[in-house]
């Protein structure tokens, strides 16, 4: 596997554009000539769809929800960033692009983060174009907030729905391409197989979820927006459909998959109420604005929280990290409440919480205030816990919330397979070791309005493959390979449910490669994964037909395919010996307990290439260089 | 535009005006501002309606010489009972194509009933309607055409102009229970459809606002049931020999 | 470390097997339903049960489970969504249910949401209601500066009200007419109430209804039962919006 990340070289901020010159461009005419198969309507593939379809390329679109607008992008509350200085308060792009490095542990590449911060900037331009209603100041003029990890107000928000609101404007931007016929619109398809075809992504085959059909489809490029794979973990934030399939297909067939370890765990969530939980639930970042978040001093203290003087609280992130307090970026806080309830004084049934108070802004500001800016996430707290936010402070505890690993992509946002492109979550690109709050939306809207369009471009007008059909006898093997794993499923008629087998893979993920990792730890997942994975081959029970919506069964394919990638992200965290970000090996940490890196060996994206069913991946690195920021230990003190 | 695919809007439509409002009657919205528009021309006359039968209260010469002088403006009155003659069918028509066309819109019902919060006057708006219908029918049999109680009927000449004894028609037809209280039956259920059509006319043609919608939604009861009292009031009064022949 | 009061429940469930299939009302019984699980998750656990005896699982649709997707779709003893303020049937909680209690639910009703299986019903309608004019017709790349034209606060807010709309179909599944008006004019009003889309109200307006009408909805009433039970709790206000624009355009156009 070679891998070629195609960055421009030359001063940083000339990159992106003496690249866009660079590129080839397929003529006007030419474009209508093109399909593109694009899976996933969220933030990234819907406005791919829309942009690709404007400019004249065919679109075929797929999702697996009943419409493209319930993309879980939809969930993201808090905002998204761009480097616009509306505030005045010296953001720029250059300081955009070192925030998410920096925040990133050093572990992404330098030219794409210079990108996504340039374009930042003409995502808000065009959602407001669009009509996104965004927070706005009482002179007209939008209004900012700040996040984890950055010192600056650079983050744009609607309420505490700015996904929703984001994916409201690319799901009508892709609505009216599908009225003019540019894009085909394909609601509950679940992609199942990505197509090879001499050596380039040609197309795909789906399940009809509601006929249960296998179809099969052509295109002269593919992209993958299928989101990221939090949810093999069972309990997480994202929405209970995310998963694996779509990239995890993809890697079976050749591309890459780059960083599977990183994963990211938010320090706001819900804490769990019982082993019956679903899901959890986030409660936004831009809480930490004005909460507080504190445990007691003692030990096993159960006093109501009103009881407990400000002289026995601990305010562990101020005390800690006093220039960022409560701000701290996602992994430095998630690790700081774990180690608070490791030592025994975590709060609320389990002492598996922490408190995020919001008494003193409530003084400071008024409940109306504190209402305005949050009332949407309190109520959400109080209809799921049954408390009130505004008389106690609010329990949260970690969980885990975005993967930054994904499908290796060069600078054209093309994956190791040509062709095959990947955008949004689903790609490893932007993020390094760890997110920054805010900076999802802006990487998937980046991708698909102003990347990829002219990157696509770029391909389509030097592969020069000749047209295939669905045909082709690789179609016709991949759809029989979709057909003997859904037989397979329903034949098993074992003891277990599917959700079953997923709790249990989530639970050991969790214990042993969740917030702290442990070579021992990850050794035993190695061992107890292949078990549980073979236990489900032969003791799963998806009842029902293949001819009919069947949620069991979409299940089930979902859940083979994180048993089969838990092991692959097992083995990417025990093979990368540092901390950084998202990924804590308990074995590298500094006396006081922060990450240690290990620039000398690991300063690289691990790509791990698919060897076939039963051999171990084979790892490729994408050595890092960092010509424009100091590699530093991350601080926030 | 750079777009290879056509935009998505259609072309503006040129199409005549009346061929324009047929099609505006046919869309659901269209169908509505019709019912709104008739309602309110319905409703015109009917306050006038009123206003003329109180007149009742001021005696005999008073009454008789109004209907008599309306009488002899046939151009008024003929303007009145055009508008009339087209408004009720318009109005009616609607009601019932559109109710028709909700009823096919679920095929299906619920095994549960749905209770959710809905004025229950408002969900018997068809019903309560066409009650009113058949009412109005009766009372022209009554009071216009004469087909029953024509003993009660009186030609008479007043301020020189050829006129029926409307005072007397009336009081005579309440002094039967039967027919009085046909009468106040008919204005409770008249005043149901008028609360919420009052509120429903303001919203069928956009008139909303977050501090008087809520007084209009007051106001409808009031108008409602206010003018259902004025017209109840005279059977009453009859009933009660208030109001007797002099 | 399971902890709160568990209770039984007797569900009436409406089962189909697929969109020709004919449906019927089928009863189970609920155990060890805790009074912190979510409705779904109650349904979760019945499904499991029912999967260990070979029966297949109750179908439903989901995603968020944080009342955002617009996915989950139910009419809970008679009221879509189960009739808590303000919430979807994803985060409607036990707690709100008492021991021993009946609980009917059934898909949402309506011509133009035809059932697919048990409670997953078919709201495409709505995609087709927003291709035939719900956005702005703007393309990628060459727009002003986002604080070029400042948008009163107020206005903002009002566009947000209404742009809260998840899309779920509830206001369907509640009127008695199964109109689609408070999904429609919450798009129109979300839209007219933004400078950028202000431009093309009145010919939004018209197209949205006549899809709106070619879908078979029914027409509006007034009669607030949608308002009701929207978990977004967006104002029949939005229905006056509409009605204007709508009016206004066929008027002048
Ligand atoms: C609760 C929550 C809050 C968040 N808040 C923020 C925030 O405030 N700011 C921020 O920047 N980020 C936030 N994030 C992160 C951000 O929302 C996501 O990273 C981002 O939306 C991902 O977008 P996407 O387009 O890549 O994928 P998604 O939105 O996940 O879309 C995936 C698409 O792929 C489709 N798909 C997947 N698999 C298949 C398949 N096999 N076949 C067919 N289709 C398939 C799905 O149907 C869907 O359309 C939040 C995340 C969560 C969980
Ligand atoms: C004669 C038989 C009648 C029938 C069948 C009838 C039927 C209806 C129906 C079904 C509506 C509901 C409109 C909606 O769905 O919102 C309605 C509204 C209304 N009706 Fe009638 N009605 C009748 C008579 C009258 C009379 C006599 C009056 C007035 C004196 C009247 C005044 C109104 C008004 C003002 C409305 C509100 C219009 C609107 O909703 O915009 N109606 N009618
Ligand atoms: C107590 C109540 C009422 C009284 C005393 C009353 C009286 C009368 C009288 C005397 C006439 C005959 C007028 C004439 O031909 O000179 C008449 C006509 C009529 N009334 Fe009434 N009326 C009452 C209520 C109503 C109501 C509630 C309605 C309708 C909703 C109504 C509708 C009509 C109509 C349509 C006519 C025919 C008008 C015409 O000839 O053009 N009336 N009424
Ligand atoms: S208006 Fe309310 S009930 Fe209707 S689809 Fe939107 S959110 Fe759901
Ligand atoms: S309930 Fe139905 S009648 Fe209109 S106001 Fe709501 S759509
Ligand atoms: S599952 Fe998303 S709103 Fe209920």
């Amino acid at each position: 596997m070679k891998l070629d990340a195609r960055c421009p070289s030359g001063p940083i901020e000339q990159r992106w554009s003496n690249h866009k010159m660079d590129m080839k461009l397929v003529n006007p005419a030419n474009k209508r000539k093109f399909k593109i198969i694009i899976v996933g309507t969220g933030l990234a593939g819907g406005s791919a769809a829309a942009t690709l379809s404007e400019l004249g390329y065919q679109v075929d679109a797929f999702c697996f929800q009943d419409s493209p607008r319930r993309a879980h992008s939809i969930a993201a509350q808090g905002g998204i960033n761009a480097a616009k200085n509306y505030q005045n308060d010296g953001d720029s792009v250059q300081r955009l692009f070192y925030d998410t490095v920096k925040g990133g542990d050093f572990r992404a590449r330098e030219s794409n983060v210079w990108r996504l911060a340039e374009v930042s900037a003409n995502i808000i331009d065009q959602c407001v174009a669009q009509g996104v209603p965004f927070a706005r100041e009482y002179g007209g003029h939008l209004a900012n907030r700040s996040f984890g990890g950055a010192q600056v107000s650079r983050t744009f928000y609607a309420r505490g729905q700015t996904g929703q609101q984001l994916l409201i404007g690319a799901y009508q931007a892709l609505e009216r391409q599908v009225q003019a016929g540019g894009v085909k619109m394909h609601t509950r398809h679940e992609m199942l197989e990505l197509v090879v075809i001499d050596g380039h992504a040609r197309g795909i085959v789906t399940r009809d979820l509601v006929t249960g059909k296998i179809e099969s489809w052509a295109a002269d490029a593919v992209v993958l927006a299928s989101g990221g794979y939090g949810n093999v973990f069972y309990l997480s934030t994202n929405a209970k459909g995310c998963n694996v399939t779509a990239t995890y297909r993809a890697f079976k067939k050749g591309a890459g998959f780059a960083n599977p370890c990183y994963t990211q765990i938010h320090p706001t969530c819900i804490p769990v109420s019982g082993d019956y939980q679903s899901k959890l639930t986030l409660m936004s970042e831009s809480l930490r604005n004005d909460g507080r978040v504190w445990v007691p001093t003692q030990q096993g203290d159960t006093r109501a929280p009103s009881q407990i003087p400000d002289s026995e609280r601990d305010y562990y992130l101020e005390r800690k990290y006093p220039s960022y307090g409560n701000l701290a970026p996602r992994d430095i806080a998630s690790r700081a409440a774990k180690q608070v309830c490791d030592e025994g004084r975590g709060v609320g049934p389990g002492g598996r919480g922490v408190y995020l108070d919001f008494g003193d802004a409530i003084k400071r500001l008024g409940a109306k205030v504190i209402s305005e800016r949050y009332g949407n996430l309190f109520d959400m707290y109080t209809t799921i816990t049954g408390e009130d936010p505004y008389s106690a402070p609010m329990r949260i505890y970690p969980a885990v919330h975005y993967t930054m690993g994904g499908l290796w992509v060069d600078y054209n946002l093309m994956s190791t397979i040509p062709g095959l492109h990947v955008v949004g979550e689903a790609n490893f690109s932007d993020h390094g070791a760890n997110r920054l709050g805010a900076s999802a939306l802006m990487q998937g809207l980046a991708d698909g309005y102003f990347i990829l369009p002219y990157t696509i471009g770029h391909y389509l007008a030097t592969a020069k493959q000749p047209k295939v059909t669905t045909d082709h006898p690789e179609f016709k093997k991949a759809a029989e390979d979709v057909r003997a794993r859904t037989t397979r499923f329903l034949a098993i008629g074992g003891k277990r449910t599917v959700a079953d087998f997923h709790r249990t893979l989530g639970a050991l993920l969790w214990e042993k490669c969740g917030m702290g990792r442990t070579e021992k730890g990850l050794k035993e997942l190695l061992q107890e994964i292949p078990v549980l994975r073979e236990e489900f081959w032969k003791n799963v029970n998806v009842p029902g037909s293949d001819a009919s919506l069947n949620m069991a069964l979409e299940n089930a394919g979902r859940v083979a395919d994180f048993l089969e990638f838990g092991e692959l992200m097992v083995r990417d965290a025990l093979d990368r010996a540092e901390s950084c970000g998202g990924h804590f090996r308990e074995e590298f940490q500094t006396p006081d307990g922060e990450a240690q890196r290990n620039d000398a060996e690991y300063c690289h994206a691990s790509v791990w290439e698919y060897q076939g069913e039963g051999a171990t991946p084979v790892r490729h690195k994408e050595p890092l260089n960092f010509e424009f920021v100091e590699l530093q230990t991350r601080s926030y003190k | 535009m750079s777009s290879n695919a056509s935009d998505a809007r259609p072309v503006q439509d040129t199409t005549p005006l009346l061929m324009q409002t047929w099609q505006l009657m046919n869309t659901s919205i269209g169908a509505k501002v019709v019912m709104a528009v008739t309602g309110v021309g319905i409703w015109f006359w009917f306050l006038t309606h009123m206003a003329g039968n109180l007149m009742i209260y001021a005696g005999p010469e008073v009454m008789n010489s109004y209907a008599a002088k309306l009488h002899a403006t046939p151009a008024l009155l003929w303007v009145a009972r055009i508008a009339l003659l087209i408004a009720f069918p318009l109005h009616i028509g609607s009601a019932i194509r559109t109710n028709l066309h909700a009823k096919a819109a679920r095929p299906v019902a619920y095994a549960y009933e749905n209770r959710s919060q809905a004025n229950p006057g408002s969900k018997t708006m068809l019903i309560s309607g066409l009650l009113v219908a058949t009412f109005i029918l009766y009372h022209l049999a009554h009071f216009t055409w004469h087909w029953f109680g024509a003993d009660n009927v009186r030609t008479i000449t007043i301020d020189g102009l050829q006129g029926i004894d409307t005072y007397r028609m009336v009081v005579l037809g309440f002094q039967q229970p039967v027919i009085a209280l046909i009468y106040i039956a008919a204005q409770i259920l008249l005043a149901q459809h008028l609360v919420h059509g009052l509120y429903s006319m303001c919203q069928h043609v956009g008139l909303w606002g977050a501090s008087w919608t809520p007084a209009v939604k007051r106001a409808a009861y009031v108008l409602a049931y206010g003018v259902a009292a004025g017209f109840i009031s005279i059977p009453l009064s009859v009933m009660f020999g208030l109001v007797k022949l002099p | 470390m399971t902890t709160g009061k568990t209770m039984t429940l007797k569900l009436h469930v409406w089962r189909q097997a697929g969109p020709n299939a004919p449906g019927k009302m089928t009863d189970y019984v609920a155990n060890n339903v805790n009074e912190h699980m979510s409705f779904l998750e109650m349904l979760d656990v019945v499904n499991e049960e029912l999967t260990k005896t070979g029966e297949e699982p109750i179908a439903f649709d989901h995603d968020c489970r944080e009342g955002i997707c617009g996915a989950c779709s139910m009419v809970i003893n008679g009221i879509p969504h189960g009739g808590h303020k303000g919430v979807t049937a994803c985060q409607l909680h036990m707690r709100h249910f008492q021991d021993g209690q009946d609980i009917y639910i059934e898909p949402w009703r309506a011509k133009a949401f035809p059932v697919i299986r048990d409670l997953v019903t078919n709201r495409s309608a709505f995609d087709r209601i927003i291709a035939s004019g719900g956005y702005v017709s703007v393309n990628t790349g060459g727009a002003p500066d986002a604080n070029a034209l400042p948008i009163p606060k107020k206005d903002a807010d009002q566009a947000f009200d209404a742009a809260a709309c998840i899309g779920c179909g509830a206001c369907v599944a509640a009127c008695k007419n199964a109109s689609a008006m408070l999904f429609v004019a919450a798009k129109v009003s979300h839209l007219s109430h933004t400078p950028q889309g202000k431009v093309e109200a009145g010919d939004r307006a018209r197209t949205m209804i006549a899809q709106m009408d070619a879908e078979g909805f029914g027409t509006c009433s007034n009669y607030s039962q949608c308002e009701a039970v929207c978990p977004k709790e967006i104002s029949v206000k939005v229905i006056a919006d509409l009605n204007r624009e709508y009016i206004k355009s066929s008027l002048l156009k």
